[in-house]
């Protein structure tokens, strides 16, 4: 490599990971300012942290917080270890459907099942509650989603399929010996279940429950389609009325303060997640090559099985994809019966803004190329120096790398808002453009995409790289020629999984569009906002039906066994 | 004149007396030397960013607006519209785009007379001298200084739905809202609409227990405008609205929807157009706020949405306004000007009060 390499790639390397470190100094910097309205400034204050104390609704978002996340990781742990162990511990047949199914309900928005339960169980409106207060002759609904439960319930319905791809590499890897030996010892299928399958599996169900916290703590799309318009406020939906207030400025400093709480909670959870999963070892569940895991024969059960599954895939996606087109076809929401198909058109499509959703959607795909081809750029920089160099820097390089799982995304998006605002000179196209949205989709992709191409980088032996070397190559041709090739299938693998969460993200979205940048999530945010849920439903079916192509395109890859859910290797 | 013209205005003169047409479509924007000017540097321009609520029709009034200036002004002018947040929630964020010189969102923001003393104060709008590009804004339709051009008069009261309230249940007092059986199923605004303004004039003291009621009895805090959320039962009423606008979209479709004034708790709410600082598209923004405030903009606005100015005759706001008060009905009415005065109270009550609907 020459003199003149190197550093260049260093450099390009460094880049994404100064904009890490400089947005969370941003957040520190802001929360220590007695007024941020007027620019950044060096007058250390701790008025915010004062008023955060005097806040009554921050105790109360606290208190949500805390129930709607404990209820996510419940329900979520739930399908996602039923789901795992019937899949990789049980003889039931279909498991490659299921397979596809729960890695595909990752890439389902949250907000269209959040919508989707509104109009089923909404108290009010919900069709499922005015059926039964109609049946039964009540005066009141008998179920409700305006809740932090509800909500919860809601949440976890979603992260069940992360659960699901995060807990089953573990069961596939268990060792069959010692659930044979609890046979021998006359333990039944549930005692040898519960007495050696779990106990054996902890450290990755405690690692998984903690990395749903981490995300439910910050999650902004449940909170705010269900609970906004209900009064119940969670971390998230309280930093957007606080950034959004209804009189007055935009009150940053205050909201950089309650993200100091958040960012001390993840990285406290975070901690714990790698301490756990450095335990793991001692847990030596992976028996070697002639291991072939006991499948657990569940005869003529199986259909028990499925139909844990399919109430699954029935409550998290066809529910709430039915109520989006029924509501779609309304032009105010009421439940089905005969009188309401009085009502039935397609105005609701008619009276679709195509203009807008076109910007949002021409936003949404440039975003979805650029993003992920970023991000590995620099992921890739990253590992390198990381895995294949003898850099002091490297480790450093590596933990800021790491940073973005452990702090919650929303807490980037408001630091490159301020940022924007106040530190990018005006002629910048910043502010207000797709590049704000593009940064910051960029850092908070780097932890996952690293995680994998270091693993992916470790995998590949060394005297390749020696023999290239050795045959005069370069270190970056050597990159080029020799790595590269070897890393497609991650890469490729890696490139379509972010592009299509890139797609579907909302939370950070949300703080940070403006005309110009709007996305195709945030116009079906805004109807949702505005009161239109009936073009909200529609738009969301469009969008939907816009992920159909990629979503094929995943699962013929996948088919291919080119592709599987980076979260399996991260 | 020319001959032409003088026969065209005979016709529209006479079909006015006749009744046949409503006399708004009897009045024409005057070209002045200065208003011709200004539709050749708007069309210039090309293009106009907006963005508001679900008001004036949300995405289908921002295009029938664009087509009907068009038409008046014989532009091209492209309008891009994009759904926006609540009022206050629009001006706190231009009033920070321009503290920080950064281009604001929308080219031309839309507020009520309370987002106007926000603006006013934080001095994001430009003057501009309406009543030289177009004769018929007069000088109560603007701010002093000429930073607002008024667009629309409601009259506050509740949105309820019909199918839910029978019609002896509906209130007309504030006691009435508070009837039992609507506990927590009432909506509130977001923004605590109409009781900081109220509580300028009867007291914080006065005000204060009845918006803690109203939280008591809301079940959610929504937008003006989200008749949606009314119509499909979601909620009984919004309790206080901002007026009735954008019903008639909703009742056409077949909605339970209807609006009453509460007659001791009457006030007028009133819609500006102010032009930011910053803005790249000054005078396409100029043109398209002052064709909303003309007649036949008027028009556009009153059949899309329902709404008007009372400023302008012969719009239903006009009827609306004269008829309260020939009922002798007290309604307060504020301008941007008049509440910049005690700006101060007004953000104490208003934060009080949103502090109170946001508890449950």
């Amino acid at each position: 490599m020459t003199q003149f390499g190197r550093p260049l790639l260093y450099s390009l390397a460094a880049l994404p990971l100064l904009f890490v470190v400089g947005l969370l100094v941003i957040i520190i910097w802001i929360s220590l300012l007695g007024d941020v309205s007027k620019g950044l400034t060096f007058a250390v204050s701790l008025r915010q942290f004062q008023s955060i104390l005097a806040d009554p609704l921050i105790w109360t978002a606290l208190k949500n917080t805390i129930g709607f996340s404990a209820i996510s990781v419940v329900v979520s742990m739930f399908f996602g270890i039923s789901a795992a162990w019937l899949v990789e511990r049980t003889d039931l047949p279909g498991k490659r459907t299921v397979y596809f199914l729960m890695t595909i309900g990752l890439l389902i928005p949250t907000f269209f099942m959040a919508m989707g339960w509104v109009f089923f169980l909404h108290p009010r409106i919900g069709m499922l509650n005015k059926w039964l207060m109609a049946w039964f002759e009540l005066d009141d609904s008998p179920f409700s989603i305006s809740n932090v439960v509800g909500m919860g319930w809601v949440e976890g319905l979603g992260l069940g399929s992360l659960a699901f791809v995060m807990i089953s590499p573990i069961f596939r890897a268990l060792n069959p010996a010692l659930e044979e030996a609890a046979v021998v010892h006359g333990l039944g299928r549930w005692r040898t279940l519960w007495h050696i399958v779990l106990p054996l599996s902890w450290p990755t169900l405690l690692a998984t429950a903690i990395y749903i916290t981490v995300i439910a703590i910050a999650t902004f799309e449940v909170p705010a389609i269900i609970g906004l318009g209900s009064k119940i406020f969670t971390f998230s939906t309280l930093v957007y009325i606080k950034v959004s207030p209804d009189g007055g400025s935009p009150n940053y400093g205050v909201v950089a303060a309650m993200s100091i709480f958040l960012l001390i909670a993840s990285g406290f959870l975070s901690l714990w997640y790698f301490r756990v999963i450095n335990l793991s070892h001692k847990y030596g569940v992976i028996q070697g090559k002639g291991y072939k895991p006991r499948l657990m024969r569940l005869g003529r059960k199986w259909w028990l099985g499925w139909l844990l599954l399919g109430t699954y895939f029935l409550l998290s996606k066809i529910l709430p994809l039915l109520m989006m087109c029924w509501a779609a076809l309304l032009p105010f929401f009421r439940p089905f019966s005969i009188q309401a198909l009085n009502f039935v058109s397609l105005k609701n499509f008619h009276d679709i803004n195509w203009g807008l959703v076109t910007r949002g959607l021409s936003n949404t795909f440039i975003l979805m190329l650029a993003a992920p081809s970023l991000a590995l750029l620099f992921g890739i920089l990253i590992s390198w120096i990381v895995v294949r160099t003898k850099s002091k820097w490297r480790l450093i390089l590596d933990w800021i790398a790491f940073l973005p799982h452990a702090v919650p995304h929303l807490i980037f998006a408001l630091a490159a808002v301020v940022m924007g605002l106040f530190l990018v000179p005006k002629w910048m196209p910043f502010y207000g453009t797709i590049f704000i949205l593009l940064m910051v989709y960029v850092l908070a992709r780097l932890s996952l995409v690293t995680r994998v191409l270091n693993g992916a980088l470790l995998q590949i032996h060394r005297e390749l790289e020696e023999a290239a070397f050795v045959s005069g190559l370069s270190q970056f041709n050597t990159l080029r020629l020799i790595l590269l090739p070897l890393l497609i299938p991650a890469i490729l693998n890696l490139w379509i999984w972010n592009a299509l969460l890139t797609y579907r993200e909302l939370t950070m979205a949300a703080f940070m569009v403006t005309s110009d940048n709007i996305t195709l999530p945030v116009v079906v945010w805004g109807l949702w906002l505005t009161g239109l849920g009936g073009q909200a439903a529609a738009v969301s079916l469009f969008f939907i039906a816009s992920l159909a192509p990629l979503i094929i395109a995943y699962w013929a890859l996948q088919s291919r066994g080119g592709v599987k859910s980076p979260l399996l290797n991260s | 004149m020319t001959g032409l013209n003088r026969i065209i205005s005979g016709i529209v003169s006479v079909g006015a007396v006749l009744g046949l047409i409503n006399p708004i479509l009897a009045q024409q924007i005057q070209r002045t030397p200065a208003l011709e000017k200004l539709i050749k540097d708007a069309q210039a321009e090309k293009e106009l960013n907006l963005s508001w609520g679900p008001s004036l029709g949300a995405a289908t009034g921002a295009k029938l607006l664009q087509d009907a200036m068009n038409k008046e002004f014989g532009t091209s002018i492209k309008v891009t519209y994009t759904p926006g947040p609540a009022m206050p929630q629009l001006a706190s964020r231009i009033i920070q785009e321009i503290e920080a010189g950064k281009k604001p969102t929308s080219d031309l923001v839309l507020g009520a007379e309370t987002t106007f003393t926000q603006l006013l104060r934080g001095k994001a709008l430009q003057p501009i001298a309406w009543s030289d590009y177009f004769k018929n804004i007069t000088p109560e339709m603007q701010t002093k200084d000429g930073t607002a051009v008024h667009i629309v008069t409601l009259v506050t009261g509740i949105h309820y739905n019909t199918e839910l309230i029978k019609p002896n249940e509906v209130p007309h007092k504030l006691a009435d809202v508070f009837n039992p059986k609507w506990k927590g199923k009432i909506a509130g605004t977001i923004y605590a609409a109409g009781f900081d303004r109220l509580a300028l004039r009867r007291g914080l003291d006065v005000m204060r227990p009845i918006v803690q009621k109203t939280g008591e009895w809301s079940g959610g805090l929504i937008r003006c405008g989200e008749n949606e959320r009314i119509a499909s039962g979601e909620f009984v009423m919004l309790f206080m609205d901002c007026g009735k606008t954008d019903d008639r979209l909703m009742v056409e479709k077949g909605g339970p929807l209807n609006q009453v004034v509460i007659e001791d708790a009457a006030l007028t709410t009133n819609w500006y157009w102010g032009v930011p600082k910053g803005i790249d598209k000054i005078n396409a923004a100029i043109l398209f706020a002052g064709f909303v405030a003309s007649p036949p903009g008027q028009k556009v606005i009153d059949e899309t949405a329902g709404a008007s100015s009372h400023f302008v005759p012969g719009t239903s706001a006009f009827k609306r306004v004269k008829e309260l008060q020939d009922r002798g009905a007290e309604i307060l009415t504020q301008t941007p000007d008049e509440l910049l005065e005690r700006e101060a109270d007004l953000e104490k009550f208003r934060n009080e009060f949103q502090l109170l609907l946001r508890q449950k």
